[in-house]
């Protein structure tokens, strides 16, 4: 309890002084200023580059099963393959939206499934002492450990 | 301790534990235990049997059980005598802890050395920067891996392309660029086949943000002081890189690089998608050959003694990471 003023005078404290010593080397000198920017971009630019390559494989017409070339702006550019996607992604006759939906469903119902066991559990752990209360914990952490993949061969 | 303090919070006197608090408690956990007994303890107890059995295809059938093999499928994995194709228990484990290893080290020097780009006091648009480089992991596993995958493609990859771009100005013919990533069967280094080098760039492309946001956070709660200090004692930038900074670096990033590992070592998707083990099985993984073993092969038994291997490579692997963590845990040593 009595900690928190002190904890908060000292972050305000921390805070002035990062302030101040932000002000302080405000002017690297211009040359390193582009430098630095120059490779923050060239950084941005690894980052960016496969998404910019997705987001113009999708606006290309032309149906490619793979990309032709470094065209980022592809001939003919248009949004047909989105309207595509959003009447029927699929060969089945479900919509876009639909799937959505059903992604959604499925996640809700999982998430409140488990934040109630999970809720439930915690208090147990947290707030009430019982016998076998670490072995119990424990076996439950130890199951995080392992990987879903290891579990494969008995839920076929 | 921890009763009488839990005791206290509630308003009880202290004293004995009341047995109706341990009934409340076990009521409360009672779910979530059945829920997990059911879909996690029930699975790993039958998997460990079946490791034991023969279990095939002919047996998911009613009223057919599987006949009783001992440590026979054990033996079958670690001595390789499995009827499948490139399979070769040692090799796949070895390039699986290099695999992490050496992913981690990139990821780690990337990321930190993008957070020190990005800590330089009185850089503009830094904001801006760090949002752009997040933009990876919000990107679902399966789209990165396709996305890859046609990137490294040998005739339209754009990154053959590019190389072509560039050898061009060299004057290098096109011809010497057809490189093919991800099926040339040749190792460049032991273990290594050119397949590995495209996972490899796919993974840091993928790992390397996240690392610089941990050490980015580290980096923002060094105190100035200390550098003002050390350079005041004469300290030169790299010494006061080597003494100050990587001193405090070093507690928030080993613990993440730890965890980094783990999470790398059983990564699925990137060698199932992009290279789906290939060339001749080099790239595969322990959990890809797990996956293709139960849901490809279908060889149920061999598949699950190959599982509780993997568990324990993974417990060595926890309990190793677990020390390391430990000792490094505080700044004080």
């Amino acid at each position: 309890m009595s900690a928190c003023p002190t904890t908060a005078g000292r972050s305000r404290i921390t805070g002035r002084r990062r302030k101040k010593r932000y002000q302080e080397h405000r002017n690297l000198t211009t040359r390193r200023q582009l430098l630095l920017q120059a490779l923050c971009l060239f950084v941005a630019l690894t980052v960016l580059f496969p998404i910019i390559w997705v987001v113009s494989l999708s606006l290309d017409p032309r149906g490619l099963a793979s990309a032709d070339g470094l065209n980022l702006f592809p001939p003919g550019a248009n949004f047909d393959n989105y309207f595509e996607v959003i009447e029927r992604p699929t060969s089945n006759p479900v919509t876009f939206w639909q799937l959505a939906f059903n992604s959604l469903l499925l996640a809700v119902g999982a998430m409140v499934f488990s934040v109630a066991l999970g809720v439930s559990a915690a208090y147990a752990f947290s707030r009430l002492s019982f016998r076998g209360r670490n072995v119990l914990m424990l076996g439950i952490l130890a199951v995080l450990m392992l990987p879903a993949v290891a579990a494969i061969a008995p839920l076929f | 301790m921890s009763a009488a303090t839990a005791d206290s919070r509630l308003g009880r006197p202290r004293g004995p534990r009341l047995p109706r608090d341990a009934r409340t408690a076990y009521l409360y956990i009672a779910p979530a235990l059945l829920v997990m007994a059911i879909i996690t303890f029930y699975p790993l107890l039958f998997q460990v049997y079946i490791s034991f059995t023969d279990f095939e295809f002919r047996n998911l059938l009613p009223n057919n059980p599987a006949n009783f093999v001992g440590v026979e499928n054990y033996l079958r994995i670690a001595q390789d005598r499995l009827n499948i194709p490139n399979f070769a228990f040692l090799r796949m484990l070895a390039f699986n802890l290099w695999w992490a290893a050496s992913n981690v080290v990139i990821h780690v020097i990337i990321g930190v050395g993008v957070a020190l780009l990005l800590n330089q006091p009185g850089l503009r648009f830094r904001r801006f920067w760090r949002a752009l480089y997040i933009l990876p992991v919000v990107i679902p596993p399966i789209i990165v891996a396709t996305v890859w995958r046609n990137m490294f493609d040998t005739r339209d990859g754009v990154i053959n392309q590019a190389l072509i771009g560039l050898g061009g100005l060299a004057r290098i013919p096109a011809e010497a660029f057809e490189i093919d990533w991800l099926r040339a069967p040749q190792d460049i280094l032991p273990l290594m086949p050119l397949a590995f080098f495209a996972l490899l760039i796919a993974n840091t492309w993928l790992g390397w943000p996240l690392n610089a946001v941990v050490a980015t956070g580290a980096l923002q709660s060094i105190p100035k002081e200390l550098y003002e200090a050390a350079e005041m004692d004469g300290a030169g930038a790299w010494q006061r890189f080597r003494n100050v900074t990587l001193v405090f670096l070093r507690p928030a990033m080993l613990p993440y690089a730890i965890y980094g590992f783990v999470i790398t070592f059983n990564l699925f998707y990137l060698s199932f998608f992009m290279t789906a083990g290939g060339p001749f099985g080099k790239t595969e993984l322990l959990v890809t050959q797990a996956f293709r073993l139960a849901s490809q092969q279908r060889l149920y038994g061999v598949a699950a003694a190959f599982a509780v291997f993997m568990f324990f490579i993974l417990l060595a692997i926890t309990l190793l990471v677990n020390r390391a963590a430990k000792a490094t845990a505080s700044y004080d040593r």
